[in-house]
């Protein structure tokens, strides 16, 4: 229920069947019109993925003899050999262990102080709050400089810690939204708990929480897209190959086997694989989160 | 929202003085227990955020003003303004600020346009809009470099995908060197960026769509306007805020230019796709020209804060403060 200051108002769902008449000479119309634009569209978004799903199943003769053919037999030689010989899975290890460690992170630092946005009082809460939304504008490409010389002074250049810490700071996105949400819960609830002597810390933990899981998941989600494929930080603050993550990864791949195209394809597909499934399960939270971050329901 | 706030705060605000009525609770201690919780909720991040965001730019600054080959720290000197000095004289730079200026009118058209139609047909209900809604969507989750990277194989001019599809379409006499032509790099770059970015906007404004009450909609029908003449006098002026609303995105969005170029073409060939961010990339690392790099990206901040300034004061102040 907390979620419903995140999503807009529904209308009534599917085709409206109350449209006046003359109703199926403009659909049709619309239909000419409009579809051939759709299906154009969702061809130049889906064939470049499918292009590079199905060329990572060929081999690397068979791909320059022909870019479009589909592949004549499951070839897998591609993916064994970017994950023996290229160590794809050092690179799917790296990328599990910083998002996840990164995304639970920011979880508790959010969540905590999105309820202390929400429900506390103190002076220069607006400024302060001022100062995590500012955040949320900074170009990360302008860090990069002396980020790197921050990294290297407290000594955790080329480790995990320099991206986790990195992203830690990266609270502005989940305040914004889960304050949103934790205000958008009924009082009646948490005041009650106050009323029965509940702390902050129950009422945060045994209240707060628990009713706002869709945001938090929300939150959660877009996270970890962010940081599961982001490319700059790595680039920037990883230098040893074995702890690469697979945006830096696919790239040193594309280096190391220029001409192979297929070990390419399958590396690249791998990268893809995960947001790409997490979407679609979980759509309706990533959109929530698009709807959350630049709007407010 | 903000007259909610201020409605359910007061109560809040009450309690602790309502509720310390029994003379003998030292005031004191409680005041210093709600000192330490709020310590403990808002503590943890606002130090990552300050050690990790507030002192890299910061520092951005401050070494914009050194110059620093990026080794020891007793090598940083002291330069004033000099780096600025040099920017404005250097030639690349401004190839790459005209670059950045370029995409972000560029993006504002092509991506607030190809967004605000598709979500004015896909709110048209014909069936499979919800599909093409997820599939318009798809690109926003895929990382920049694998974008980059399958794009940058697809138009390779003699092995790649595109100019084999422009042939079959047609459509040859527009086949040929893609990121290597430095009249074609640029838009190239802007399609691509295009294509990862556009259906992101397409959701913000399908989302004040659904907002849009149906009556009123239905109430222009009965009047006999058609339905283009609905969405012009109708749908187009309640989404006009919106549309602002995303094409400052788009263009905050935009200034980020970095992996897209630094992947594909390095800013290459001869500088025709160098943006500010990877210009101060290559001066900051690549030329171990650590303080001039800096003052580059500097220039990428300001921008940006511009921006972001006209878009936090119009569309966040009276909502979130």
């Amino acid at each position: 229920m907390t979620s419903e200051t995140l999503s807009p108002p529904r209308s009534e769902t599917g085709e409206s069947t109350r449209r006046p008449s003359g109703r199926s000479l403009s659909t049709v119309a619309k239909a000419v019109l409009l579809y051939p634009v759709f299906i154009a569209l969702s061809v130049i978004i889906i064939f470049p993925l499918l292009w590079m799903f199905y060329s990572s199943f060929k081999s690397n003769t068979d791909i320059f003899a022909d870019v479009f053919a589909l592949p004549k037999s499951l070839y897998l030689d591609n993916y064994k050999e970017v994950f023996q010989l290229a160590g794809l899975g050092s690179f799917f290890k790296s990328s599990v262990i910083v998002s996840l460690v990164s995304v639970l992170g920011l979880l508790a630092l959010s969540t905590t102080a999105a309820y202390a946005f929400a429900f506390m009082e103190f002076r220069g809460k607006s400024l302060l709050f001022l100062l995590f939304l500012l955040g949320l504008m900074v170009p990360p490409q302008a860090l990069i400089i002396s980020g790197y010389g921050w990294m290297s002074v407290l000594g955790i250049l080329d480790t995990y810690w320099a991206l986790i810490f990195t992203y830690f700071g990266w609270s502005a996105f989940g305040i914004l939204v889960l304050r949103n949400a934790f205000e958008g819960l009924p009082r009646e609830i948490s005041d009650s708990a106050k009323v029965d002597g509940a702390g902050h810390w129950a009422r945060f933990w045994y209240i707060v929480l628990p009713l706002s899981r869709p945001s938090t998941a929300t939150v959660a989600i877009f996270l970890f897209m962010w940081i599961w494929n982001d490319f700059l930080y790595p680039l920037v603050y990883l230098q040893s190959e074995e702890r690469y993550t697979l945006p830096l990864g696919i790239m040193f791949l594309n280096g190391q086997y220029a001409p192979e195209w297929g070990l390419q394809m399958a590396g690249l597909t791998v990268a893809t694989a995960v947001p790409l499934i997490v979407y679609y399960v979980l759509q309706k939270q990533f959109v929530r989160g698009i709807m959350a971050g630049a709007l407010k329901g | 929202m903000s007259a909610n706030q201020v409605t359910t705060v007061l109560p809040e605000q009450q309690t602790p003085s309502s509720r310390t009525g029994p003379p003998n609770h030292p005031a004191g201690r409680k005041e210093g227990r709600r000192r330490l919780e709020l310590v403990a909720f808002l503590g943890p991040a606002l130090g990552f955020y300050l050690a990790f965001m507030m002192v890299p730019l910061l520092g951005t600054f401050l070494i914009s003003f050194t110059d620093w080959p990026g080794f020891s720290l007793e090598q940083i000197d002291w330069v004033g303004l000099d780096n600025f000095r040099e920017l404005a004289g250097d030639d690349v730079f401004w190839l790459a600020f005209r670059h950045n200026l370029l995409l972000l009118v560029g993006a504002i058209v092509l991506n607030t346009g190809l967004a605000l139609v598709l979500a004015l047909a896909l709110d048209q209900h014909l069936r499979g809009s919800s599909f093409f809604r997820g599939v318009f969507l798809m690109p926003t989750v895929i990382s920049l470099v694998v974008v980059a990277l399958v794009f940058g194989l697809g138009l390779s001019p003699s092995l790649g995908f595109i100019n084999p599809a422009f042939e079959a379409l047609g459509l040859g006499r527009f086949a040929g060197e893609w990121l290597g032509d430095p009249d074609r790099v640029l838009p190239m770059i802007l399609l691509l960026d295009t294509w990862s970015t556009f259906g992101l906007y397409m959701f913000l404004l399908i989302a004040r769509l659904i907002a849009i009450p149906k009556e009123l909609k239905e109430a222009a029908a009965i009047d006999g306007a058609n339905e283009l003449r609905t969405i012009w006098h109708i749908v187009l002026p309640l989404l006009r805020s919106t549309i602002t609303m995303v094409m400052l995105l788009v263009a905050i969005n935009s200034l980020k230019m970095f992996e897209l170029v630094y992947v594909m073409t390095s800013g290459g060939p001869n500088h025709a796709s160098e943006v500010i961010a990877t210009w101060g990339y290559f001066q900051g690392f690549t030329a171990t020209r650590v303080g001039y790099g800096s003052a580059t990206l500097v220039v990428l901040l300001v921008l940006t804060f511009i921006l972001a300034t006209i878009y936090v004061r119009r569309f966040r102040m009276q909502d979130d403060l």
